[in-house]
């Protein structure tokens, strides 16, 4: 007769799992949220007075009867409890109002708080009821010890207008179970486990109520007195599943977490309190929509490439205004950017109509580039603000406002050289050289649109003056195969006022055209 | 720093007056992060055959159209205070500057000598009488059609002075 605890090898009862370590290497921290029915249901942007100023319940439907599930502050201190049937509660409070508890509501939430948690260790889990389990040995060390932690997490909660009890354990169940009996002091090592679990009340234990009756028929109310159980006998009464999450808490039985996998992209909403179309209003309602998008990118180590800000106006229509980052950016240093480049762009855009709402769409990318800060904590660029620069003109004067220039191997000069719209992406951040291979002859360094036919003046072509002609010609014969076919002497020309020009003669039509300046 | 150049017109030999600085900017070595040359508002095409003859290496040049005069000079304080360039040439128009007003031209030097970075303004010559912040003021007067004066009319603390300068083709 093995005992489940202490683990007595016991031939006949199956080998006992090894117990955990004396100092085990996983922590778990458990975020018991006991009124998440009801605050999920607050969190809606429709029931937010009502949650607070009158005497309310949510409550499910348990075959035929309705069940009270969480009432609110006011309700509970008239009397109203957590599973007391509806008609008991009305007959307590007339006027308590019933809600019915949606599950998907409370879901989303808890998978937005995962989401959430997601900063303070990327071992999120939110498949345990009303709770989030955190993973959080490895985050000691950045967030200052555990106190530092929890007390920073319980001041996120409450911001985020959540009741929290919580709890550590070096195991998930433990910590779940001890955070569901409001054990929140922490326990970090094995023999402080087994005394903290010995003492749980198995109503805390989220086992199926007929489980619970015949435990305490047996007379067994706390874990402490099923330990005392044998394992073969435990596990026939009550069913191998109990007996094997009994092994969980203590950590002798591995119990995998599912981690939660936050969305891949960010979407935030506003409703504007009045309609504008004042710039810096619409800026203020976007600053708050950056500080959710700059958590989210925080809690997720992502970065940004593009954001999309829309403005949405009452007859249904929107203004779509879309800021392309030339880099990824993470939290600190692109949110920063954004407002600003935001504000070019809004004073560049003439609204239809005023706004009513706020919208704002980012996909989250993995962040690319480790980014460093200098000494005094600036963010380094590694092109020198080129980026930035780049980014900022565009918003304000148009996407093709910036380019840069290369050669082409062609004699033709109209297409010896090419635009380069995207020189950062072309040329790269760091210095070079140009192209060696075009051996170069004198050029100008403007280049007219297109050539400009020359007039006459006393038989020779004239540009505010009569040109005289300095050097050439050059002749120019190339294109036949594209239909480009150009068949031309070059001449260097100037004019009376100092103007050094490129002009040529056509062979076949023996027009003149001037078709550079040398600047 | 801040300087202004002031031509009878555009195309009387600024940019090339400009270039051998402009190259030897766009070629440092070893290449520096901040390297680029911006061409703000050019009066027409950069031709690259014209740059690169003239010894720019073409992957440090950028140009920056703009549609308004004022543009002009909000992206050449924008270029400057980015620390991204070592160059910023632009020609603003006649009476872009004029309406900035002496404050933005203030600015414009306070930026330029802040990021160690040379600040270009090409002006109509009638713009010599009003007040400017430059500590570099030229003039281009022509000579013949390979010569040009340089009237160096305000140079910081130092005296005026005129230098001819042979134009390179």
């Amino acid at each position: 007769m093995g005992a489940l605890l202490p683990a007595a090898a016991d031939q006949a009862s199956g080998p006992v799992p090894q117990p955990l370590p004396e100092t085990p290497n996983q922590l778990w921290l458990c975020l018991y949220l006991p009124q998440l029915p009801l605050e999920a249901w607050a969190a809606q942007d429709s029931a937010q007075d009502s949650a607070q100023e009158v005497p309310l319940a949510i409550c499910t439907e348990k075959g035929r009867r309705t069940l009270i599930v969480t009432p609110n502050a006011l309700a509970a201190a008239r009397g109203v409890r957590a599973g007391m049937p509806a008609n008991s509660a009305l007959a307590l409070v007339p006027e308590l109002v019933l809600e019915v508890r949606s599950l998907p509501l409370e879901t989303a939430a808890l998978a937005q708080l995962a989401s959430w948690a997601g900063q303070f260790t990327p071992a999120v889990s939110n498949s345990s009821g009303n709770a989030l389990l955190l993973e959080i040995q490895g985050s000691l060390r950045l967030f200052n010890g555990l106190d530092a932690l929890r007390a920073r997490v319980a001041r996120g909660l409450q911001a985020l207008g959540y009741q929290v009890r919580m709890a550590c354990a070096p195991t998930a169940r433990a910590a779940l179970w001890l955070a569901r009996a409001g054990v929140e002091r922490p326990v970090q090592t094995t023999p402080d486990l087994r005394e903290a679990l010995a003492g749980i009340h198995v109503h805390h234990l989220g086992w199926p109520e007929r489980t619970i009756q015949t435990l305490l028929q047996m007379g067994l109310t706390t874990v402490g007195d099923c330990l005392r159980l044998p394992r073969e006998g435990f596990a026939r009464r009550l069913g191998p599943g109990r007996l094997r999450e009994l092994d969980q808490a203590f950590g002798r039985h591995p119990e995998p977490q599912r981690r939660h996998v936050p969305p891949a992209c960010f979407a935030a909403e506003l409703e504007l309190p009045l309609e504008t179309t004042d710039a810096s209003l619409l800026l203020e309602g976007f600053q708050q929509l950056f500080q959710g998008l700059k958590q989210a990118l925080e809690s997720r180590q992502a970065s940004v490439r593009r954001v999309r800000c829309r403005l949405m106006h009452p007859d249904g229509r929107e203004t779509d205004l879309h800021l392309g980052l030339h880099q990824s950016v993470g939290h600190s240093e692109g949110v920063g950017l954004l407002p600003g480049l935001l504000r070019l762009r809004l004073e560049a855009t003439t609204l239809a109509a005023p706004v009513t709402g706020l919208a704002l769409q980012a996909d989250l990318n993995p962040r690319e580039v480790p980014v460093g800060t200098d000494l005094l904590g600036q963010y380094l660029q590694p092109d020198g603000g080129l980026h930035t620069l780049l980014e900022r003109l565009r918003a304000r004067l148009g996407g093709q406002v910036v380019q840069g220039f290369a050669l082409r191997a062609e004699h033709r000069p109209e297409s010896a050289w090419r635009a380069v719209p995207d020189p950062l992406a072309e040329f790269g951040v760091g210095a070079g050289t140009g192209d060696p291979l075009i051996a170069s002859r004198s050029r100008p360094l403007w280049l007219l649109p297109a050539p400009e036919p020359l007039g006459l003046m006393t038989g020779r072509p004239a540009w505010h003056g009569v040109l005289s002609l300095e050097c050439g010609p050059e002749r120019i014969e190339s294109g036949w195969w594209d239909g480009g076919d150009v068949r031309r002497d070059y001449y260097r020309a100037s004019n009376p006022q100092g103007a050094m020009l490129w002009v040529y003669r056509d062979l076949r039509s023996r027009a003149w055209y001037l078709q550079g300046i040398f600047g | 720093m801040l300087t202004e150049l002031l031509v009878a017109g555009h195309g009387s030999g600024e940019l090339g007056l400009l270039s051998p600085a402009l190259a030897r900017l766009t070629t440092q070595h070893p290449p520096v992060a901040g390297s680029w040359v911006m061409l703000i508002a050019p009066p027409w095409i950069p031709y690259a055959p014209g740059l690169y003859w003239q010894g720019l290496a073409l992957n440090r040049v950028l140009m920056v159209s703009v549609r308004q005069p004022l543009e002009a000079l909000w992206a050449m304080e924008e270029a400057l205070r980015s620390g991204a360039c070592a160059g910023v040439i632009a020609w603003p128009g006649t009476t872009a500057a004029h309406q900035a007003g002496h404050s933005l031209l203030q600015r414009l030097h306070l930026l330029a000598g802040k990021q160690q970075a040379w600040a270009v303004l090409i002006r109509a010559a009638r713009c010599r009488g009003e007040r400017s912040p430059a500590r570099l003021r030229l003039q281009l007067l022509y000579l013949s059609p390979t010569t040009l004066q340089v009237e160096i009319f305000k140079n910081g603390w130092r005296g005026a002075g005129t230098v001819i300068v042979e134009r390179r083709f």
